[in-house]
C-alpha cells in the first residue's frame, strides 16, 4: 500500500499519538485515583463511625449484658443512614446483632471477620453488589493492649459513589473524544503543511524538463535546500558528462578523419600526377599511406579497448597473479623499444607481490605507463619501475627523467585523446588514449593512479591496487 | 463453523449459570484452617470406613494429622491428646482433654468450627457439641457454647457466588388481568448482603414464571430509593416511575402486592409507602393517593 509509506501519514499518526496518548494516560490516572480516593475516604468515614459505636458498646457493656435497647436502635438507624448493614459479634465471633435480622446467633467465619478478631481492621469493596464492607475489632480506644470484646462489621452502599465516578468517567471520555478529534484535525493540517515543500520540490524537478531553468531552489527547510543543491550539483555533473561525451564524439570523429584526410591527399596527389608520377614517388606516398592506415588502426584498436573496458566491468577475469613476473614480462616486451630510444629500463622489486587482477587489462595499463615513460624521454635517459606492497595494497611506481608534463597539461593527461605538449604530438606516435585506458583499467581494479611531474626533469606515476579484489565497492 | 462455536459458548455459559445459583456443597471434604489462620479451607476427602464409629474415628484422626503443605493447618493440634465421642439422636458429643483450653481466641473458634462443619456433613449427625471431659465447653463469659448445627455458621460474605443464600418467602404477584393477587410461597436465592425486604422487592419485579399467569407487580425501571425497617414498620421509597409503569397491573393491586409480601416477613407488621420525584408527563400525579401507611389486605387475593 503506497499510502502506508507516506511521510505525511507518519507525521499525522505521530502527532495524533503524541497528543492522544498523554490525554489517555491523564484521564485514566485521574479517574482511577478519583475512585480510589473516594473509596478511601468512605472507608475512613466508616471506620470512624465503627469506632464511635464500638466505644458505646464497650461503655454500655452491650456484649456482656446482652440486649440493650438503646444500642440496638442506634445500630439500626446508623446502618439505615448509610443504606447498609451492621453486624456485631462477641469474642466467640457469634453474631449478637444483625440489623438485617438474618444471622443472629451464627458464628461468623468470614476471613475478614477472623482477621478483625485478631486485631486488624479490614476493608473490602464488593464491586459486583456495590457495597463497601469494613470489619473492625471492638476494643477500648483509650487504653493499650486491651482485650478484643468482639468485632463489628459495617457495610455501606456505594451506588451513589459509583454513579459519581461514572459521571466523572463520562466527562473524561467526552473530553478524550474531543481531544482525539481536535488532534486528528490538527495533525492532519500540520502534517500536510510540513510535507508540502517535498511535493513542491518534486514538481519543480518535474518542471525542469519543460522550462529552460537550469536549477531548482527550495528554501523551505535546510534539508530540502540540501536536496535541491545536491540535485543541481548532480545536474551539473550530468551536463559536464554530456558535454565531455559530445567532445569525445567529436574528438573521435576528428581522430578518425585525420588519417583518412592524409590518405586522401596522398592518393589525390598520385592520381593527379597520372602517368607522370615517378616510381619513387609512388613508393614514398604508399609508405605514407600505410603509416596513416597503421595509425588509424591503432586508434581504432585503442578505442575498442577503451569501450571494452567500459563495458566489461562485470567481465573481469580475475586470477591470482604474480605481479613481479607480470612486470618482468612487460619489460621484456618493451626492451626493443627502449633500446631504440636509448633509454635504460630498470626494475626494482622490494618484495614478491601476488594480487588478484585481470592479467590482460592490468598488463595493458602498466605497459602504457612504461611505454609513455620511454617515448617521452631523451636519449640516455632512464625508466625506473618499482614494485612494493603492504598487507592491503600493491604499489607500482613508474619514474622517468624525460620531458615531463607542464603544469597546465598535468590535470588533463588522463583525458581521452589528450596529447599534452602539442608541439610533440606529430613526432611521438600515439593516439592520446593510452593513459585513459590505463586509468580505466586501474579503476576497474578499485585502485588509484597519481601523477606528478616537473617539466624538463621527469615524471612519476604511482599506481596502487588492492591485493584482493572485492566485487561491490561504492564511489568511484 | 461460527454457528457451532456460538452454540458451544452458549451451552457453556448456561451451564456455568446454573452452577452459580447453588453453592458447591456436593462433595464431602475435610475442613482445614488456612495457612494464615484467618479462615477455613475445605479439601475433598473420601471416607474409607463404613461403620459409623469407625468413620468418626477416621475423621478425628485426619483432623488431627499434620499436613505437609503450609497452606493448611490441621484443626486439632496433636497436643490436645485423644478425643472421645458419643453419638446419640444425631447429636455428636466430642470430649476433649483439659489441654483444649490452651486453644484461645480465633484459633479456638476456627478449630471448633472446622471440626463441627466436617462432622455436620454426615447424614446421621445434625448437631455437634464440645465437652471438656464431662463438662460442656464454656465461653469466656462463662456461658455454655452449646450445640452447633449447619445453621450455626456464616461462612462468607460479599463475594458473589459463594455468598448465595436461599430462603422461603411468601410473595404476592398480580393475576393475569392485573386486578387480583396470587399468593405464592417461593424458594428464592439471594446474595447475603441484601436485606430480606430488598429481596422481596427485587423478586416482585420479576415474573415468577408459573403457569397460572402470575406476573410481576413492579416494573424493572422503577427504582427502589430506599427500604428500611424500624419497629415493625417497613419504609419503602419508590421513584415516580411507579406511577407510570406499563406492567398492565392496576396501581392498587401493585401496592398491595408489595404490602402483603412485605408484611409476610417476620418482623414487619405495616408498610409505609412513599413516592418521590416527579412523575412522567401525561401521568396524573397520584402521589398523594399512593403514599401512605398500609396494613396487610387479603381482599384482593384470588388464589
Amino acid at each position: 500500500m503506497k499510502f502506508s509509506k507516506s511521510l505525511q501519514l507518519r507525521f499525522m499518526l505521530f502527532l495524533l499519538g503524541a497528543g492522544v496518548l498523554p490525554a489517555l494516560i491523564i484521564t485514566f490516572v485521574l479517574i482511577t485515583s478519583y475512585e480510589s480516593q473516594m473509596i478511601s475516604s468512605e472507608i475512613r468515614r466508616l471506620n470512624v463511625q465503627v469506632g464511635l459505636l464500638s466505644g458505646e458498646i464497650i461503655t454500655s457493656g452491650y456484649l456482656e449484658n446482652g440486649e440493650a435497647e438503646g444500642i440496638n436502635a442506634e445500630l439500626t438507624s446508623v446502618a439505615d443512614s448509610y443504606a447498609g448493614r451492621i453486624m456485631v459479634t462477641d469474642e466467640e465471633l457469634r453474631v449478637v446483632k444483625d440489623t438485617y435480622g438474618m444471622y443472629d446467633g451464627r458464628i461468623f467465619l468470614w476471613e475478614n471477620a477472623v482477621i478483625a478478631m485478631q486485631g486488624e481492621n479490614t476493608s473490602y469493596y464488593d464491586r459486583d453488589n456495590s457495597f463497601l464492607i469494613i470489619t473492625a475489632p471492638i476494643l477500648s480506644q483509650s487504653e493499650e493492649n486491651t482485650p478484643i470484646h468482639g468485632i463489628m462489621m459495617m457495610t455501606e452502599s456505594t451506588e451513589s459513589l459509583e454513579s459519581g465516578v461514572e459521571y466523572v468517567s463520562n466527562i473524561g471520555l467526552i473530553c478524550l473524544i474531543v481531544v482525539v478529534l481536535l488532534m486528528a484535525a490538527l495533525s492532519g493540517l500540520v502534517s500536510g503543511w510540513l510535507v508540502r515543500p517535498l511535493h513542491e520540490l518534486s514538481s519543480s524537478i518535474n518542471d525542469l524538463g519543460k522550462t529552460n531553468e537550469s536549477s531548482i531552489t527550495s528554501n523551505a527547510y535546510s534539508e530540502t535546500r540540501e536536496i535541491a543543491e545536491s540535485f543541481n550539483h548532480y545536474q551539473q555533473m550530468m551536463r559536464v558528462l554530456d558535454d565531455s561525451r559530445q567532445e569525445f564524439v567529436s574528438n573521435v570523429s576528428h581522430e578518425l578523419k585525420t588519417p583518412l584526410a592524409s590518405i586522401k591527399v596522398l592518393a589525390d596527389s598520385i592520381n593527379m600526377m597520372g602517368d607522370d608520377a615517378p616510381i619513387e614517388m609512388y613508393r614514398e606516398f604508399m609508405g605514407d599511406i600505410t603509416t596513416e592506415v597503421d595509425r588509424e588502426t591503432k586508434t581504432i584498436n585503442d578505442l575498442l579497448s577503451l569501450v571494452r573496458m567500459d563495458k566489461s566491468k562485470a567481465d573481469l577475469n580475475i586470477t591470482i597473479t604474480n605481479i613481479n613476473e607480470l612486470l618482468e614480462l612487460i619489460l621484456k616486451r618493451l626492451e626493443p623499444l627502449a633500446a631504440k630510444q636509448e633509454v635504460e629500463l630498470v626494475m626494482e622489486s622490494f618484495r614478491p607481490v601476488t594480487a588478484e587482477v585481470d592479467e590482460v587489462k592490468f598488463s595493458l595499463a602498466i605497459m602504457n605507463l612504461i611505454e609513455n615513460a620511454i617515448k617521452y624521454n631523451n636519449a640516455g635517459g632512464w625508466v625506473h619501475v618499482s614494485i612494493n606492497s603492504d598487507h592491503q595494497y600493491c604499489f607500482i611506481r613508474v619514474e622517468d627523467n624525460g620531458m615531463g608534463i607542464s603544469e597546465e597539461a598535468i590535470g588533463h593527461v588522463f583525458e581521452r585523446f589528450y596529447r599534452g605538449d602539442k608541439s610533440h604530438s606529430r613526432e611521438i606516435s600515439g593516439t592520446g588514449l593510452g593513459l585513459a585506458i590505463t586509468r580505466e583499467a586501474i579503476l576497474l581494479h578499485h585502485g588509484e593512479i597519481r601523477v606528478s611531474s616537473v617539466q624538463g626533469e621527469g615524471t612519476v606515476f604511482d599506481v596502487r591496487i588492492p591485493l584482493s579484489y572485492i566485487e561491490e565497492r561504492e564511489g568511484r | 463453523m461460527t454457528i457451532i462455536l456460538g452454540l458451544v459458548i452458549l451451552i457453556c455459559a448456561t451451564a456455568g449459570c446454573s452452577q452459580a445459583l447453588v453453592a458447591d456443597n456436593s462433595s464431602f471434604g475435610i475442613y482445614y484452617i488456612n495457612g494464615s489462620q484467618t479462615g477455613l479451607e475445605k479439601i475433598e476427602y473420601t471416607v474409607v470406613s463404613d461403620v459409623t464409629s469407625d468413620v468418626i474415628k477416621e475423621l478425628l484422626a485426619i483432623l488431627s494429622t499434620e499436613v505437609l503443605d503450609d497452606e493448611y493447618i490441621n484443626p486439632i493440634p496433636a497436643e490436645l491428646g485423644t478425643v472421645d465421642f458419643d453419638l446419640a439422636d444425631n447429636n455428636l458429643i466430642l470430649r476433649f482433654e483439659p489441654e483444649y483450653t490452651q486453644l484461645t481466641g480465633t484459633r479456638e473458634i476456627l478449630t471448633r468450627s472446622a471440626v463441627a462443619k466436617t462432622f455436620l456433613q454426615l447424614d446421621y449427625i445434625s448437631s455437634v457439641v464440645f465437652y471438656i471431659g464431662d463438662e460442656p465447653l464454656k465461653g469466656k463469659d462463662g456461658n455454655v457454647v452449646g450445640a452447633m448445627t449447619s445453621d450455626s455458621f456464616l461462612d462468607t460474605f460479599g463475594e458473589n457466588e459463594e455468598a448465595l443464600e436461599s430462603g422461603t418467602f411468601t410473595m404476592y404477584y398480580s393475576s393475569e388481568d392485573g386486578q387480583g393477587l396470587i399468593k405464592k410461597k417461593r424458594l428464592l436465592h439471594f446474595n447475603n448482603t441484601m436485606s430480606k425486604e430488598s429481596v422481596v422487592l427485587t423478586y416482585l419485579a420479576r415474573d415468577p414464571g408459573s403457569d397460572d399467569g402470575a406476573k410481576a407487580v413492579l416494573s424493572p425501571n422503577v427504582k427502589v430509593l430506599s427500604v428500611t425497617s424500624k419497629d415493625g414498620i417497613c419504609y419503602v421509597k419508590l421513584d415516580a416511575n411507579f406511577l407510570s409503569q406499563q406492567t398492565g397491573v392496576a396501581t392498587e393491586t401493585a401496592v398491595y402486592g408489595i404490602v402483603d409480601s412485605l408484611t409476610s416477613l417476620d418482623d414487619i407488621g405495616k408498610v409505609e409507602l412513599s413516592i418521590e420525584g416527579t412523575p412522567a408527563e401525561g401521568v396524573v400525579p397520584d402521589t398523594d393517593k399512593v403514599s401512605g401507611l398500609y396494613e396487610k389486605n387479603d381482599s384482593l387475593v384470588i388464589k
